[in-house]
């Protein structure tokens, strides 16, 4: 006879900890609202209100009783991408509505909102149900971000090939957690329900470990999916590349964090196993070490022959999840902390790289890296703050970006401690890391070697993009200066 | 204060570019006062480097005891004035952009000197380099786009190797600051795999020192970099892997020849190739830039011998570390005063062309002198600092030697390293770098047979010294063909030397005859 459902689940969820996501949903509920009743309204009021609100809402996420450094990180995310949209109403209405129209363009704004609210609830999933239903709010909310920008093809490409691969995996996810339920007889994701089922606990059979191993790395696919960990990161560069900026400043960005939340729920239940001879460990720590390292090549190499700086950064997106999946490859160590630490130092450097991809978009209406000639001449010092933001990405000390990298290092040290064969991996990530500074200093390059052209004016920097490229080049100099010179 | 050391450069860069104040003068004020602060850092008594080192009350992790830091940042604020001062630049955008970086690889350079934490050590490093690739892609002569591309892919590939090495020599001790590290020896922690980490620190190093076969990005390099960016680099920041070098081997001493025993024959190697090899590359080129460059590459090849004498002796022979400080302070002010001359030779003559040049000293007689001097000390002549770097590295090398007996380490082990981490590699790879490091070993073993009982770091020596003819040749040569003889056509362009020019280079010839005269003032310190 079939049991209420919820008796699989997790019983120990509070309401308190969905309060942020109460807020956000009610935010952009009221947004839509007024999108649909309150005509006269200038959209950019819509773009401040929701930015403002994620804003606040990272702030209370963070101060809050279920501080959660992945929640905050996606609150942050949000609001940098809504920001950017807030610059560039005028194209998101030419692009969405046609001309200069303003009608149905709200919802642009209002939607982040809900995929962020969607990614805060995943941070909290102890149960498989919770992950599968918070992980649809996000993605469902990403496919129509993707391809909100109706006029524009690329748009509607990255739209239905997100679709389609997103459907997949999700697919793959559900199919995992139903393995998950028929192996272990719950829902729920923790380490005694591992622990038994792997011993058999539940039926004393060789074949339950196989097939909740299978029921994992099923599950684990669903992850890497939103992570962008090869191979199942083919959408990234073309859905990147095609989508509206802020929209892929989102899936760069936040919504890569709720794939690492994801991958920290999934794997937490295994840290208790980290131990050297045991299977399990053995097998985790050499898959993880191998998706790693796909990831790594992948992204790191893929960059080096791109042309289209989206493109660039997507491939970046990859590279940089890439060496964040080393932190898992440390099984026993404290992988939630570094995560969330190097999302922190990607998220501000790679915001920052979309708002200066934006704005040269929009006004030498090229992406191309070449478009970004002379900036070092006619606008020296928003190309200072584009530089650090580069340098961080590529792991150049005294930025954030070279603190995290670091880490990552040192994940691999320890992890080596363990599993000495994970040597193999120290030289894909030294050559990963030199690739790195290969591929984002062409930025840097064409900003100081290439002369501006004769019809080349300054860039007219935008409001919030100035400001949001400042305090990222600050928060991102500080951070990775201070700890040098005063210890760690 | 030491932090000001620091921050006053960044500030000045800053001011430069943000608020367009006039590059050479800004810069010039900030270097005089680098100038006087780090002078008064260096001669401070040791016990109060901790009470230097702190900004707004917070404890900052930079010091300033040992000799080796005390002389690299004498040594950089010392070039970065003549740097600065003496800049020449095309027009006031180039030259704001050469101040700023000036300044920033000179802010770069110190704090590595000045740096306890490891990490920070390498940081401030990979901060200097990155004006380098810049004002080189921008200011560059020549191809200067390749040559800055392919030194930024170079040095990022061997400072991720370095970092790589640190790393694990980190964790290993678990320790992240030179201290810390001191204090781990000291308690016996001992790093798990020593021949990995001295391989990748002596790639890593090495290559940023431009030790043979990773030298051949600095040529190119030093050879295009505008004028001020290859004082600081060659005469300053490459200073930086033997710094790191040292600076392990001494917080290590005690398991210094653990860590690098197993490679130092090939060191020994590879050194030679810098003295012997470059040097002859040395004599062949036809420009001046070319040349200088060469020739920096190759003395690296002698302090580099000092660092294996050190290893050799297990960390004790204090010699060869004081005589590695002092040539690596001269080597620094001579090239810088080199390269600054050959900035001065080419705005007169608008050559640097060897063929086309000559007679130049009948129209310069001052710059003919000081190029004179410089190049006379780049020899190694007595009374000139190089001189006293030189012969302590040479006498050094002798330091614990007995006749007939052998060092205990030298050139003994002919199946090379007892490295069995390396030998256990997959794949046959540890079987191959095996036989390498032992045919080597194996090399140098019969070598010093044949010469009777000598350890593998004085063979060694016997063949550097050859080096000294060949810098003799190179120097003696250049001088002859530019300023003796027929007064060329581009001799003719000559007019006449400016008084920031003269100040510039008499002031770095000054410190080289004074610690010619003097090295004591350095060896004391």
């Amino acid at each position: 006879m079939m049991q209420d459902i919820s008796t699989y689940c997790s019983a120990t969820y509070t309401w308190g900890q969905f309060t942020p996501a109460f807020i956000l949903i009610g935010l952009a509920a009221v947004l839509i609202m007024a999108d649909t009743f309150v005509k006269s309204l200038p959209k950019r009021a819509y773009s401040l209100a929701a930015g403002f609100g994620a804003l606040l809402v990272a702030c209370y996420v963070y101060s809050g009783e279920h501080a959660n450094a992945f929640g905050m990180l996606a609150c942050l995310g949000t609001a940098l991408s809504i920001f950017l949209a807030f610059d560039y109403t005028k194209v998101c209405c030419a692009s969405i509505a046609g001309g200069s129209s303003e009608e149905g363009t709200g919802e642009f704004y209002a939607l982040p909102l809900v995929a962020c609210a969607g990614i805060i609830c995943l941070t909290q999933a102890v149960d498989l149900i919770m992950v599968f239903v918070s992980l649809e709010v996000v993605t469902l909310t990403s496919y129509v971000l993707a391809g909100y920008f109706r006029r524009n093809q690329g748009s509607v490409e990255a739209g239905i090939k997100y679709l389609v691969l997103g459907a997949m995996s999700t697919g793959i996810l559900v199919f995992g957690a139903a393995w998950y339920f028929g192996m272990s007889g719950t829902f729920i994701l923790d380490s005694t329900v591992v622990i038994d089922t792997l011993r058999g606990g539940q039926v004393a059979s060789g074949t339950v470990a196989l097939g909740f191993l299978m029921a994992v790395a099923l599950l684990f696919v669903g992850a890497f999916f939103k992570v962008g960990a090869a191979p199942m990161h083919i959408w990234i560069p073309d859905v990147y590349q095609g989508a509206p900026t802020p929209t892929t400043t989102f899936l760069a960005v936040a919504s890569k964090t709720a794939g690492f939340a994801l991958l920290c729920t999934l794997v937490t239940p295994f840290r208790t196993l980290a131990v050297p001879g045991i299977p399990v460990a053995d097998m985790l720590v050499t898959a993880f070490a191998i998706v790693a390292a796909a990831t790594l090549l992948i992204g790191n190499l893929g960059a080096l022959f791109q042309t289209n700086a989206k493109r660039l950064l997507g491939y970046s997106s990859i590279g940089q999840a890439g060496f964040i999946l080393i932190f898992f490859v440390n099984l026993d160590g404290i992988f939630e902390l570094y995560s969330a630490m190097y999302m922190l130092a990607y998220t501000l450097a790679t915001a920052a790289a979309f708002y200066a991809v934006a704005m040269v978009r929009t006004q030498r209406g090229s992406e191309e890296i070449s478009a970004f000639r002379g900036l070092g001449k006619t606008n020296p010092r928003t190309a200072f703050l584009i530089t650090v933001s580069f340098a961080s990405l590529a792991g150049v000390p005294l930025t954030f970006g070279f603190i995290v990298k670091m880490y990552s290092f040192i994940a691999l040290i320890s992890a080596m401690q363990n599993w000495a064969c994970l040597i193999w991996l120290l030289p894909v990530m030294i050559i990963c890391a030199t690739a790195g500074f290969y591929y984002y200093f062409k930025v840097i390059r064409a900003m100081y070697w290439e002369k501006p052209q004769a019809d080349d004016k300054p860039l007219c920097v935008p409001f919030c993009t100035g400001l949001v490229l400042s305090i990222c080049t600050v928060i991102l100099i500080l951070m990775g200066s201070w700890p040098l010179i005063a210890g760690m | 204060m030491l932090i000001w050391l620091i921050l006053i450069p960044v500030i000045a860069a800053a001011l430069i570019g943000l608020l367009r104040m006039p590059g050479r003068a800004t810069a010039t004020v900030a270097a005089a006062i680098m100038l006087v602060l780090g002078v008064a850092a260096v001669l401070c008594p040791a016990e109060c480097s901790a009470c230097l080192s702190t900004f707004c009350g917070q404890p900052l992790q930079f010091s300033l005891v040992t000799l080796l830091s005390k002389a690299m940042v004498l040594l950089a604020v010392l070039v970065t004035f003549a740097a600065v001062f003496g800049m020449k630049a095309p027009d006031s955008n180039a030259e704001r952009s050469w101040a700023i970086s000036s300044l920033l690889i000179s802010a770069g350079a110190i704090g590595a000197f000045m740096s306890d934490n490891i990490l920070a050590f390498y940081g401030f490093h990979e901060l200097a380099l990155i004006p380098t690739f810049i004002m080189i892609g921008c200011y560059g002569r020549g191809d200067r786009r390749t040559i800055a591309w392919t030194t930024t892919v170079y040095l990022g590939l061997a400072s991720m190797i370095l970092l790589a090495g640190l790393l694990l020599l980190c964790a290993q001790m678990h320790a992240w600051t030179f201290t810390g590290l001191a204090d781990s020896v000291l308690h016996g922690i001992r790093p798990t795999t020593p021949c990995l980490i001295a391989g990748l620190l002596i790639i890593g190093f090495g290559t940023l020192v431009s030790l043979f076969p990773f030298h051949t990005w600095a040529a190119p390099a030093y050879a295009s970099a505008p004028t001020p960016i290859a004082m600081l680099h060659a005469g300053v920041l490459k200073k930086f892997g033997l710094y790191g070098l040292f600076t392990l081997g001494m917080t290590c001493a005690p398991i210094c020849n653990e860590l690098f025993g197993s490679w130092n024959n090939l060191l020994l190697l590879l050194l030679l190739g810098n003295i012997l090899w470059v040097g002859y590359v040395t004599v062949v080129p036809t420009r001046l830039d070319d040349m200088q460059g060469n020739s920096s590459v190759k003395h690296m090849g002698y302090i580099c011998l000092a660092f294996a004498a050190f290893i050799a002796s297990a960390g004790t022979n204090e010699l060869a570390l004081n005589g590695a400080t002092m040539l690596m302070l001269a080597h620094g002010l001579t090239i810088a005063m080199l390269f600054l001359l050959t900035g001065q030779i080419e705005s007169q003559t608008r050559t640097l062309e060897l063929d086309s040049m000559g007679g130049l000293a009948r129209k310069l007689p001052t710059l003919g002198f000081l190029f004179g001097l410089a190049g006379m000390a780049s020899i190694g002549l007595p009374l000139l600092a190089n001189f006293a770097g030189e012969y302590t590295i040479f006498v050094s090398c002798f330091e614990d030697w007995t006749p007939g007996a052998t060092l205990a380490t030298a050139g003994c082990d002919v199946l090379g390293c007892s490295c069995t981490w390396l030998q256990n590699l997959p794949w046959g790879i540890g079987c191959v770098f095996g036989w390498i490091i032992g045919g080597f070993s194996w090399i140098i073993s019969s070598i010093s047979t044949l010469f009777g009982g000598l350890g593998a770091v004085q063979v060694t020596l016997v063949f550097a010294l050859w080096g000294l003819v060949i810098s003799a040749i190179y120097m003696l040569r250049a001088f002859r063909t530019i300023f003796e003889g027929e007064i060329a056509n581009t001799s003719e362009r000559a007019t006449k030397l400016t008084k920031a020019d003269l100040i510039a280079a008499a002031f770095l010839a000054a410190f080289i005859v004074l610690f010619g005269i003097a090295p004591q003032l350095i060896m004391n310190l």
